[in-house]
């Protein structure tokens, strides 16, 4: 929430734009304050209406238009009006509103016009409840924020409500966003219009599923007045002092639309979400223009030289000295010494925030903390690589649960990690010393996610950290054998990959144990108790851990035995819902081979073996083999998954669905053993 | 006091430079065993001024011997109108004890206490993270406060979880001479050592090298394990208002005075009670129909200032804003049932599915919530003010099974709410499935909740919409890949209501087939996940709270053509935590599984704890078995 100071106000290269106006039908939304008839109190009907919703969004209106203030320049005033109707007690908490205000140093955005009203139908009449002002409460929240809430009085099933409210701002980067789209309830009406002055260009970036019902920009020509504060504080107004200007106007709608659903396997639903979001991109006066961020060469220019960032990497570490000379006694080269010094970071400093990059005093504080968030961390790795003339530098991205970072768009906001980038002879290795169970070289999951950042001074590039690149592979090898007792004993040994073996790791150290029998408990046969159970591999982050473990297999002398070859495998689709919405973001690609070598039982002979066979997703985005035979008294089965792309279009979930159908089914089938 | 001060003065300004400071190499290796965390110190002295004013002095050091230890690196606290935090003051110590940092109360992070279930209090948090590294290390913090209300008086309980050790704890009581100061002590042999000086009597316990427990599944409440001081005032004055704790009579007559005055009806709101009972003669259904008035006509807001942590929003508030919290929402509904004539009583109560019990010999404020209570010649009835959706009358595992505390006009009594017993709790399942050759399953589900089951599938089915329900349903459903083509349920609130759903289920694929046979799990709905790890050394009693019965009666069509080659064994078990029954049967083209699984809630001792391992891990078996089909040609 809270927003960095400098880099907030950063724009793009995309302006708004004029876009034709669209022929319609209704051009306004019949909503307006305080204007309700019985006949609004009939349910609506819209698309999903059998959905169970608890409450439905009948408009929500908001604009934004500018004004001259007092200090010589131009404040927004964002006006909101909503109109919700009540359905049931499930739609209860929509009539509470809470409004984060935005304050620094002497300037604090301001709510005024506060009018909240319940309309209830008694006895055939319109009865009116009123929000009591002394029912708006303030809470402080962050040094820069504070919340302003409220719930309307009179609230049951059946009602409407009606809120209206208008926030000042003198904060030309705070421009409001407009979400189209609610997480939580329908709305038939969506609208937002902004009237811009052309003394403030803006980027306008919109993004979701859903098209515009309405979407038309216009100009007009305005006058502001505009005052200015003497030192001493008077007011000074100067006759005449008048901006006159183009404004740029734009307004969208949507109608009917459905709330955004929670999918398995979507990296974050605020990718997808209906929204507009404005990035402030260019400021002039009558004087001149300042581009505010255009492209990334000027926001990398900007990061690099920004206190709590550039400014903190720049210095002489002469504090790293005496600890660079210990780690380099160590390294035979730069390699080495890359690994000494991750290795250091790593195992010696906490992470107290995966979800900021930027440094808050000093990276000479934090060496002395022995702490952390993730951005400071790796920066502090990477001046300890300067140090040993290692070519390293930062690269910024956005975590998966942060959502996308537009690639022609560059918005610090939208980044919220920070990882290092060494170039140590011909191979480019991505470090994270933040995770203490990861590996050199190695990346979390959560930073694959689409394109990344890096920032230097020559020209910024990006890379692309797509979980389309990383593999998990997963291999599984039992081994039964008879005992010679009547009864067989499987040696299991099971390597995860290295996304895997990291939560592994991550629950083996941590302090929830349960979490660790959890995760290894998929890894357990379900039928049966094992023995001998050795995790290995926890302390080499390099390597993908390996779990083993002994369980016994009883014939039970029965006449015929049935064996589940698949007994380690937890036998369920991940794809539950018949119907997809959003794309399946996989956090890999996948490869899991499962190898089977059995003795066949002493006095048994195999009656039925399953059948192999082998099929296909589409034409080259993956396969399933299965491949049983019985040979020299022993069943060997081998059975491999491959799936070549972690990303999927929501066209294509039938056909994902399908194919993991039949793995489930196929991997389900068993073994048949009869008595000689 | 002054000796206090001091010595304070002396470790802030030099002592932590010139010596080192709790360094791990003083803690004995038996404090090491099992922990994840070595509190040094836990010195805590409550010195009650007035019966409105208590100094706390608080001083804890620990050492994080460990990443599993990480959370005690830091500090929380929460402050608000009757908690006045004073001084605040932290230190960061390496192993050796070596001062590495110190922080002042500036440097503590503070925050609204308020969120989404609450929209507004005046409790907010102050917090900080040494986070170090490098482990062990020691921190050490220190805090004053001082409290404007005895009612938020915390027990002292120097050993907070599984795997801390306790080297050194300190707990003294200073009051007036004659104060009533009252105390209970768990696990603490003999009384608090006293002393008087100067009209003042000191009390304190202390404990040495307490070392660290492990934890265990369904172990005893925790204050039954650790060395646990509960205190709480006689005489105690918060807002004006004056009390004692001395028993439950005067605690209650306290909360009758926050309660004066509170229960006045506007006139509307009286002409509506008698429009809807005057013409009814059973109590039951009055309460009844002024229930659902006041579910119909408000909701739950929590909002919580001053006194008003304590003390309802008077019942014209909760009429006319038309929502109210727990305390609002019960005086609310108490006066709305007296304008009926009905004698109906504010109760407080510990709330929750797992909150700890009441401890009835030591009359204090261990309670969260209110609801009421109307006695009646046959029965009593309770009813949770802040559901919207619930019967009248329910309550289930949320207040239910539980000693509370019951108001009346001569102050508080000590009263058990309903009681859930096995044959109340029961989940009843009923599938009637066909099998075809391909080995998909249709099946037609009927499953009938009650007692506490009812509670949750209620709650789970009226606050959430279609779709979450279904979702919420498939996670009990264990078949590899499904659908559901319909699903519906009815919600029958009655004195003793039930949910009946319906939900058919097409799984392709819930047969496997290989070759000429099929195998096919029949019990797919009501399979127990639960396997425990056996424990040789197990060291405390295995509390089990719930009492439940579970039917299932399945029956399933073989699919044309096929016979049946194996059925699983029958299991039958029955010992002192339940039992448990499933039976395969085939007749013709048809097999039947009934299955029921039935436990008590009790106590039982460290050494049937390998037997309740045993007792899950052979119905775990059993209720995956497999049936297996053959083709009846070949």
């Amino acid at each position: 929430m809270a927003t960095h100071n400098l880099y907030a106000r950063i724009g793009s290269v995309f302006v708004l734009t004029l876009l034709s106006i669209l022929a319609i039908a209704q051009d306004k939304s019949s909503a307006k304050f305080g204007n309700i008839t019985s006949r609004d109190f009939d349910v609506p009907k819209y698309g999903a209406s059998d959905s169970g919703t608890g409450a439905i969004i009948l408009a929500d209106i908001g604009s934004t238009t500018f004004v001259g203030n007092d200090y010589n320049w131009l404040s927004h005033i964002f006006k909101r009006y909503t109109r919700i109707k009540i359905l049931n007690q499930n739609g209860y908490d929509a009539a509470t509103q809470k409004i984060w205000l935005y304050s620094k140093e002497q300037s604090a955005e301001q709510l005024t016009d506060v009018a909240a009203v319940t309309y209830n139908i008694e006895n055939g009449k319109i009865v009116e409840t009123k929000l009591d002002k002394k029912d708006i409460f303030e809470d402080g929240q962050t040094k820069n924020f504070v919340e302003k809430k409220f719930t309307l009085p009179g609230v049951k099933a059946g009602s409407i409500i009606e809120v209206n409210y208008t926030i000042k701002s003198d904060f030309d980067f705070r421009l409001h966003d407009w979400e189209f789209q609610s997480t939580i309830y329908p709305c038939l009406w969506s609208e937002y219009q902004v009237s811009i002055p052309n003394l403030l260009i803006y980027a306008s970036v919109k993004q979701g599923t859903d098209s515009f019902y309405i979407s038309k920009s216009w100009q007009t020509n305005e006058s502001y007045s505009i005052g200015e504060q003497s030192d001493n504080q008077i007011l000074i107004r100067p006759p005449g002092k008048i901006l006159n200007t183009t404004v740029n106007n734009h307004r969208w709608v949507m109608r009917n639309i459905a709330p955004i659903k929670i999918e398995s396997y979507l990296s974050s639903p605020l990718n997808y979400i209906d929204k507009i979001e404005f990035q402030l991109y260019q400021v002039s006066n009558s004087q001149e223009t300042t581009d505010v961020v255009t492209n990334w060469e000027t926001l990398v220019n900007q990061l690099l030289t920004d206190n709590n960032f550039g400014h903190t990497i720049d210095k002489e570490p002469y504090w790293l000295k005496d600890k660079l000379n210990e780690l380099s006694t160590g390294a035979q080269d730069q390699l080495e010494f890359a690994k000494l010094a991750f290795t250091y970071f790593r195992d010696n400093f906490n992470c107290t925030d995966h979800n900021h990059f930027f440094v808050k005093t000093s990276l000479k504080d934090v060496f002395s903390n022995h702490n952390g968030n993730a951005g400071e961390l790796n920066l502090l790795l990477m001046i300890m690589l300067r140090q040993y003339n290692i070519a390293a530098d930062p690269v910024l991205l956005s975590t998966r649960d942060h959502g996308f970072s537009p690639s022609s768009y560059p918005v610090i906001d939208k980044y919220n990690y920070l990882i290092c980038k060494a170039k140590i002879g011909e191979p480019t290795y991505y470090l994270d010393c933040s995770h203490p169970q990861l590996g050199f070289g190695f990346l979390p999951p959560e930073c694959y996610n689409g394109e990344a950042r890096i920032v230097t001074t020559a020209v910024p590039n990006s890379i692309i950290l797509s979980a389309d690149s990383v593999r998990e592979q997963n291999t599984t090898f039992i081994s039964i054998n008879n005992t010679g007792d009547g009864r067989l004993s499987a040696a299991c040994t099971m390597v995860p990959g290295m996304f895997q073996s990291y939560r592994i790791r991550e629950a083996v150290a941590g302090a929830k144990n349960n979490q660790y029998k959890e995760l290894l408990k998929g890894y357990l046969p379900v039928e049966t108790q094992t023995t001998d159970i050795v995790v290995d591999s926890v302390k080499n982050t390099g390597m993908p851990v390996t779990i083993k473990y002994n369980f016994a297999i009883n014939t039970n002398d029965a006449e015929t035995f049935y064996f589940n070859p698949f007994a380690t495998v937890i036998n369920k689709n991940p794809f539950t819902t018949e119907k997809r919405e959003y794309p399946v973001e996989m956090p890999s690609c996948t490869q899991n081979v499962y190898i089977l070598n059995m003795e066949i039982p002493a006095g048994y002979q195999i009656d039925e073996l399953p059948k192999s066979v082998r099929i296909k997703l589409g034409e080259s985005d993956g396969y399933f083999e299965y491949i049983a035979v019985a040979a020299n008294n022993h069943v060997r089965i081998r059975c491999t998954t491959i799936i070549n792309r972690a990303n999927f279009d929501a066209g294509y979930y039938q056909t994902l669905r399908d194919f993991f159908t039949f793995i489930v089914k196929k991997e389900s089938e068993q073994i048949v053993f009869k008595k000689h | 006091m002054y000796h206090k001060v001091f010595f304070t003065i002396l470790i802030s300004c030099v002592g932590a430079k010139l010596f080192a400071q709790y360094p791990v190499s003083a803690i004995p290796d038996s404090l090491k065993k099992d922990a994840r965390v070595v509190v040094r110190l836990n010195e805590t002295t409550y010195e009650i001024k007035s019966p409105s004013k208590v100094s706390v002095h608080e001083h804890y050091v620990y050492t994080v011997l460990n990443e599993k230890g990480r959370n005690f690196g830091g500090y929380f606290t929460d402050y608000d109108k009757f908690k006045d935090l004073g001084d605040l003051t932290g230190t960061l110590y390496d192993a050796n004890g070596k001062q590495l940092k110190h922080v002042k109360k500036k440097d503590f992070s503070d925050e609204s206490g308020s969120g989404d279930e609450t929209l507004m209090t005046d409790t907010r948090y102050k917090e900080f993270d040494f986070g170090y590294g490098i482990y062990p290390y020691t921190v050490e913090f220190e805090d004053d406060y001082d409290l404007d209300n005895m009612m938020l008086l915390q027990p002292w309980s120097p050993q907070e979880g599984s795997g801390v050790a306790v080297q050194e704890g300190r707990f003294t009581i200073t009051a007036p001479a004659d104060y009533v100061v009252r105390y209970r002590a768990f696990n603490y042999s003999g009384d608090p050592a006293t002393s008087t000086s100067s009209n003042k009597k000191t009390y304190s316990w202390e404990v040495k090298n307490v070392t660290a427990i492990k934890k265990e599944i369904a172990e005893p409440v925790w204050h039954e394990l650790v060395p646990y001081v509960m205190i709480a005032p006689s005489d105690f004055e918060a807002e004006g208002y004056k009390g004692s704790m001395e028993s439950w009579l005067s605690f209650g007559k306290f909360i009758n005075s926050l309660l004066a005055g509170k229960n006045t009806l506007p006139d509307p709101v009286k002409q509506k009670v008698h429009e809807l009972t005057d013409n009814l003669s059973d109590p039951k259904q009055k309460i009844k129909v002024l229930y659902d008035f006041m579910q119909k006509n408000t909701r739950y807001i929590s909002i919580q200032l001053g006194i008003g942590g304590w003390q309802p929003f008077d019942a014209n508030y909760v009429y006319t804003k038309k929502y109210g919290d727990c305390k609002a929402l019960s005086n609310y509904m108490v006066a709305l049932l007296s304008e009926a004539g009905l004698n109906a009583k504010y109760v407080v109560i510990r709330a929750g599915s797992d909150a700890s019990p009441m401890v009835e010999d030591f009359p204090s404020n261990q309670f969260n919530h209110a609801t009421v209570c109307v006695p009646l010649k046959s029965d009593t009835m309770w009813l949770e003010c802040t559901s919207q959706t619930l019967p009248a009358g329910y309550i289930g595992s949320f207040t239910g099974n539980r000693r509370a505390l019951l108001i009346d006009t001569d102050g508080g009594h000590v009263v058990t709410t309903k009681r859930y017993f096995p044959k109340d709790n029961q989940i009843v399942t009923l599938v009637t499935g066909q099998i075809d050759p391909t080995g998909k399953l249709n099946a037609d589900i009927e499953e009938r909740y009650t007692g506490i089951y009812y509670g949750e599938v209620h709650d789970a089915l009226t606050s959430t919409s279609k779709e979450e329900q279904l979702n919420s349903l498939k996670e009990g459903i264990n078949l590899a890949t499904y659908d559901v083509p319909s699903f519906n349920y009815d919600d029958h609130k009655d004195d003793d209501p039930y949910i009946k759903q319906h939900i058919k289920v097409v799984a392709d694929g819930a047969a496997s087939v290989t070759g000429k046979r099929m195998f096919f799990t029949p019990n797919f709905l009501s399979q127990n996940d639960t396997r425990l790890d056996a424990d040789e050394n197990r060291k405390f009693d295995v509390v089990y709270p719930y009492d439940f019965t579970q039917i299932d009666t399945l029956q399933y069509q073989l699919p044309p053509g096929y016979g049946v080659e194996a059925m699983p064994k029958d299991v039958t078990i029955d010992n002192e935590f339940g039992s448990y029954q499933i039976h395969f049967k085939v007749d013709n083209d048809k097999v039947f599984v009934n299955r029921r699984y039935e436990r008590n809630a009790n106590r039982f001792p460290p050494a049937k704890y390998n037997d309740l391992v045993k007792f899950y891990d052979n119905m775990y078996k059993a209720d995956r078995s497999k049936i297996v089909f053959v083709k009846k040609d070949s």
